[in-house]
Parts: structure tokens; C-alpha cells; sequence
């Protein structure tokens, strides 16, 4: 089993070999990540393959002062981001804050799995999406948020609540789901 | 399960999740690609290695050029003296000659008249070659020691001569010359063999010459005053003056040199629109200048005149500190009074629930921000040596190899980011212009110890065209090496 370190060594120097196993071992992680920005499979493919080799080019920069999977995930992150901005997509929908209220989610929600929670969140508008994963599993403050996606704070805030909203009602509320939701949600 | 548990959730789920794929076809669609970036990496590393290499064997080859060219001299020079003491040869024939045995060592400074002489042109051919041979022999390339040395005739014009490799047991008559050529190029020498039918005769005659010798007053020669090169030519003046020669061996000299230095940085940060004006604020509020330290490796060629030619390999860091606060803003909820009613009797209700509150933390963030450069510089100096101290002055370009930064800047008033991952930096930033005047202490004839102040300018932007800010920098401190001339 080849180590992280030594695969990043081997990769830096160019080793065909190790940039293979490379792809091998981190792709699907980075795939994960490139479906819940892009709007549909084929998006989150390109996005993954422009991600590869960003990192490959990009690799002997790398150093180990943090976490070499957190450093190619927000190279992924930032790709899709950029894949969005092509795309003509618009973050700057402005809309009133909603301040979170005590809302309680049904147990068998915590059985769902990643793919059926990635259905549920891909099923969100493309900018409540993009904020809501941002902020929720990346980790971004809405400053940060903010300056990513060339918005402003509040819009931020905004976006993330909206997104919210639009989780507990489809949650709450599973008939108003399609059909194939439902059946996967409820799995 | 509350709505902050489920985010949670979700958050964990997604963050160790990893979808399935069909690695082959993702890495048909990568290979090339891959190929591409890994192909022009090594050329990128070869091209530096190109380039040290290069400029290392156009200074060695410069080098070895000028080596073999005073070498080329001293050959020349043997020549020359070759052809000197062939000359001499033949205005001996043109003159008298007698030739006495080795052992004797003296010359007659009276010599034998030309009528003394066997002349002959009938029998020159055959000893020509001899001649010549004598001439090469006694034209070592240092020195020369012959255990014999002959007699030579003096005469008015040439008062040198010798022809010491002539052996001992020859007939004196045998070796008297004689110019068939009477014009002055003075190319065929011949010499007569001696004639039978006159043997007795010129026996008799060389007696007497002998004799004569003997009885006049003897100059002793020295062996090397005759044979030596120097001496000749000091005689002759045939040849170029020492100082010539001197100077032509020490036209150009190389010297290597390794150096060290600590330099005090000014950058210089402008915004390259009006809306980065605070950006660049921000940025002068954040970073603060410390030094820059380089090391350098030389090469230079020197010429007599005092002008001298430098390039080598230089290392730059440039170093800088990054720090700000961090304020991070966070939405939380305690139990608490939500709001007070006041009830139909009047009285005052106070409402408990969860009361949002704001937490600000504050993070103390500091980088440490390094610019790394690699250079070949190119200079053109001057300097002059009195005794035991050098000075000199040197200008030129520094052409930068490769940049890499290391760092975070800030991006907003509350955000860094690190240069690395988004690269507002270049890799590569052209030339930079450098002088600088210096003064050493020569320890020994090739050993020097030197202090040289310096100014470098970096006159184009280490960030990108697309970024917001141009970064410049001026550097002014002082390179402290050892030069080892060779």
C-alpha cells in the first residue's frame, strides 16, 4: 500500500504510474464533490476530469501543511464553481433573511444515505444548491461565501435559508415529492 | 432529530462519500493530458539545465580558448627563434667559419678570412639537410645543455652562433659552409663536403687556423648565452619585446566567486484600477517588509583593461510577514427572557425561551510570505587593483529562471487566501537590473575577500496581468564573498 506522502512524491516527480493510482484512489471522492456543484452527471464528469488535472499541474506546489485530500477537494470545489460561472449562472438573487426556526426532522431521515441525501440536495434551485453545500459541507463562512461566488453576505445568508426552507418542506411534506424521490427517500 | 443534528448529518454522510466510477475510461480520457503536463515539466527543467549548462561551457570554452591561445604564442615564439637561428646559420656561411672541436670550448676572435674557406658548390647538397638539423637541435624548447659545446666564428655583423650538436669527430674541414645563394634571402645553405684531392691541403690550412686560435686571445662563450632562446633573441631583437608577450598571456583571467548577502526590501504596491485602492490599503496594513537574503555563485572573465564579464547563478528570497485578525461571526441560541407581556391583571409575564445570540471569535492569523527566485545574471564591470585592494563597479540584468510564492495575502478586509492555490503570483518575471561597486582585500595572488553594496530592480510586477495590484520590488544591501582567481 502505497503511503499518501510517497504518492504525492511520486506524482510530483512525474511518475506515470502514481498519478495513476492517484486517480485511482481520490476520484471518486472528487466525484462526490463535482456532482453536488454540477447540474447534472455529465457536468460533474468534465468538472472531475478539469479537476485531475489541475491537481496534477499543480501538485508540486503542494505542501504538507494541511490535508492533501482538503487541498484537491477545494481545487474541485473551485472548478465547479468556475463550471457554474461559465454557464451563466447568477448568484446575485437577493431575497429577505428567513432566521431558522425549531423544526424537528422525522428519525428515519438520519437512515438516508449519501446518494439519497445527494438526490434531495441536487433536487434544490442550482444557487440554493451552491450556498447550501458551501456552507454546510464544505464548511465556508458566508464571508467566505461571499467573496467565492462574487456575492454579498446577506445574499449569502439568504440563499442558505431559502435553501433550507425548501429541504424541510420537501422532508416534511414527501407526497409533494415525484415519485422517485419519495421511493428513494423513504428506502 | 433538530435541524442543526440533520446538517450535521448530512455533512459527515457527503464528506465521506464516494461515488462510483469507471476509472479506465476516466484515465483514457486523462492520459494524454497527463502526458502533456508531465512533458512540459521536464522541459521546463530542462531548459534550466539547458541554460546553466550552456552559459557554464561558454565560459569554460572562453576559458580553454584563450588558455590554448598563449600556448598557441609560445609555440609561435619557438618558431620564430627557429627560423632566427636558421638566419644566423647561413650569415655564418656568408662569413668565415671554422668549426674546432668541442672540447676546446673557445672561439677565435680572429677568425678564418673567406678565402680560408673550402668553397664548393658542387658538394653542398648532401649536408644541407645536416645543417638544418643542427639549427633545430640547438632550439630546445627550454634551455638546452650540450655536453659539448663548439667553436663559432665572430664576425662584425653576428657575434653570436654555435652549433653545438655537431659531433665531435668532424672534420673541421667537413663542416665549413657556404652560401650557394649569394642573393640576401639567404635560403640555400650548403654545405661542403670535403674534396679528396684538397685534403691535404685544407688540412694543413685548418692546422694553421688552429694554431692561430690558440695563440689569439680566447672568448669563452657560455653554453646557454649561445644556445639559449632568450639570449638570442635578446641579441637579434628577432622576435617580439617580453612585455608583449607578458601581456598576451595575461589578457584575460577568470576568476570564481562565492557570495552571500542580507538586503533591506522596498516594494512598492500600486493598484492598477481605482477600486483596488483599498485592497492594496489593506494589503500594506497586513504585510510588512523584512529582509531578503540571496546566494550566488560567479563565473568571471577578466580582461587586462579592467572591464570584466560575470554571469553564474543567483538565489533570491524575498521575505515578508502576513498578519491580521480574523473575525469570525457565528449565529448561536441560549435559554433565556425572550420578551416580557404584560397580562389582563396588569402584571408583568416574563417569556423564557431560546434567545439568538452572536458570537464573534477572533483569530490571530500571521504567515510567513517568501517570494523564491531563481536568476542567471549577466554584468559588465570594472576594476581596478591597487597592491593589495581591488575596486570595481558592475551593472547589468539578472534574467529570472523560475518564481515560486509561498504565502497568504489578503483578499478582503476579513479573508486571506493563500498565493499557491490561487496563484496570483507569476512564475516567471523577466529581468531585473542590478548595480553595484565593490571592494576587496587580496590576500594572496588568487584569494580575495570582497564587500559589494548593491542595488537590484525588479521593474516588473510579481503578480499576474490579472491580478488587481502590481507588486514591485527594490532591493538595496550588500553582497560579502570570496574570490578565487585561476
Amino acid at each position: 500500500m502505497v503511503t499518501e506522502k510517497k504518492l504525492i512524491q511520486d506524482c510530483q516527480k512525474g511518475i506515470k504510474s502514481s498519478q495513476y493510482l492517484l486517480v485511482k484512489r481520490y476520484s471518486g471522492m472528487l466525484l462526490t464533490v463535482c456532482r453536488r456543484y454540477a447540474r447534472d452527471e455529465s457536468m460533474a464528469k468534465d468538472v472531475l476530469q478539469e479537476s485531475l488535472i489541475r491537481i496534477f499541474q499543480n501538485i508540486g506546489k503542494y505542501q504538507e501543511r494541511g490535508s492533501f485530500e482538503a487541498w484537491m477537494r477545494q481545487i474541485a470545489v473551485r472548478r465547479s464553481l468556475q463550471w457554474l460561472e461559465k454557464s451563466s449562472f447568477k448568484y446575485e438573487i437577493h431575497a429577505e433573511e428567513m432566521p431558522d426556526k425549531e423544526v424537528t426532522i422525522p428519525e428515519i431521515y438520519t437512515q438516508l444515505g449519501a446518494e439519497e441525501i445527494m438526490v434531495l440536495i441536487n433536487k434544490l434551485p442550482s444557487g440554493f444548491r451552491t450556498v447550501f453545500n458551501l456552507y454546510v459541507v464544505e464548511g465556508f463562512s458566508h464571508k467566505e461565501i461571499g467573496n467565492l461566488l462574487d456575492i454579498t453576505e446577506n445574499t449569502s445568508r439568504s440563499q442558505l435559508a431559502r435553501a433550507r426552507k425548501v429541504l424541510q418542506q420537501k422532508l416534511k411534506n414527501p407526497k409533494k415529492n415525484s415519485r422517485h424521490e419519495v421511493a428513494i427517500i423513504r428506502k | 432529530m433538530k435541524w442543526p443534528l440533520f446538517e450535521n448529518n448530512i455533512k459527515e454522510k457527503l464528506s465521506n462519500h464516494s461515488s462510483e466510477i469507471d476509472i479506465d475510461n476516466l484515465w483514457g480520457n486523462l492520459e494524454s493530458e497527463v502526458d502533456a503536463i508531465n512533458n512540459q515539466k521536464k522541459k521546463r527543467r530542462g531548459f534550466v539545465w539547458f541554460l546553466f549548462g550552456g552559459m557554464v561551457a561558454i565560459v569554460f570554452g572562453l576559458g580553454f580558448f584563450y588558455w590554448n591561445a598563449d600556448r598557441l604564442e609560445n609555440v609561435n615564439l619557438a618558431s620564430s627563434i627557429s627560423e632566427n637561428q636558421e638566419v644566423k646559420a647561413t650569415r655564418l656561411v656568408e662569413k668565415e667559419v671554422e668549426i674546432k672541436p668541442i672540447e676546446r670550448g673557445v672561439i677565435n676572435s680572429e677568425s678564418v678570412s673567406h678565402d680560408d674557406l673550402n668553397l664548393s658548390g658542387s658538394n653542398v647538397g648532401s649536408v644541407q639537410e645536416t645543417v638544418h638539423s643542427i639549427v633545430n637541435k640547438s632550439v630546445p624548447k627550454s634551455g638546452f645543455e650540450s655536453p659539448r659545446v663548439s667553436g663559432i666564428n665572430q664576425t662584425k655583423e653576428s657575434k653570436s652562433v654555435i652549433s653545438e650538436a655537431v659531433p665531435t669527430d668532424l672534420n673541421p674541414k667537413t663542416s665549413l659552409l657556404e652560401e650557394s645563394n649569394t642573393d640576401e634571402k639567404l635560403t640555400d645553405v650548403e654545405i661542403v663536403e670535403p674534396i679528396e684531392t684538397e685534403e691535404s691541403v685544407a688540412k694543413k690550412e685548418t692546422q694553421e687556423v688552429i694554431k692561430e686560435a690558440e695563440n689569439s686571445t680566447p672568448i669563452v662563450i657560455e653554453k646557454e648565452e649561445i644556445i639559449s632562446p632568450e639570449k638570442v633573441d635578446a641579441k637579434e631583437d628577432l622576435s617580439p619585446p617580453n612585455e608583449n608577450k607578458e601581456d598576451k598571456k595575461k589578457l584575460f583571467k577568470f576568476a570564481f566567486s562565492a557570495q552571500a548577502s542580507i538586503s533591506f526590501t522596498d516594494r512598492k504596491l500600486e493598484e492598477k484600477l481605482d477600486t483596488f485602492t483599498q485592497l492594496r490599503a489593506l494589503r500594506n496594513v497586513s504585510e510588512r517588509m523584512l529582509e531578503t537574503s540571496q546566494l550566488g555563485l560567479r563565473i568571471t572573465v577578466e580582461h587586462t583593461s579592467g572591464f570584466d564579464l560575470t554571469s553564474g547563478i543567483n538565489y533570491t528570497q524575498i521575505n515578508e510577514r502576513f498578519r491580521y485578525n480574523e473575525s469570525v461571526i457565528t449565529q448561536d441560541s441560549v435559554p433565556g427572557i425572550q420578551f416580557f407581556v404584560r397580562n389582563f391583571q396588569n402584571e408583568l409575564d416574563t417569556i423564557f425561551g431560546n434567545v439568538p445570540i452572536t458570537k464573534t471569535t477572533t483569530f490571530n492569523k500571521k504567515y510567513y510570505n517568501k517570494y523564491r527566485l531563481i536568476e542567471v545574471p549577466i554584468l559588465l564591470g570594472w576594476t581596478k587593483k591597487f597592491q593589495k585592494v581591488r575596486v570595481g563597479a558592475q551593472a547589468g540584468i539578472f534574467a529570472n529562471i523560475s518564481m515560486k510564492s509561498v504565502g497568504h495575502v489578503l483578499k478582503s478586509e476579513s479573508e486571506d487566501f493563500d498565493v499557491e492555490v490561487d496563484e496570483i503570483y507569476k512564475t516567471n518575471i523577466g529581468l531585473s537590473y542590478y548595480f553595484g561597486v565593490s571592494a576587496g582585500y587580496i590576500f594572496k595572488d588568487n584569494f580575495e575577500l570582497y564587500a559589494s553594496p548593491f542595488a537590484c530592480i525588479f521593474s516588473k510586477s510579481f503578480t499576474k496581468d490579472t491580478y488587481g495590484l502590481s507588486q514591485k520590488y527594490r532591493l538595496y544591501g550588500v553582497n560579502v564573498g570570496v574570490r578565487i582567481g585561476f
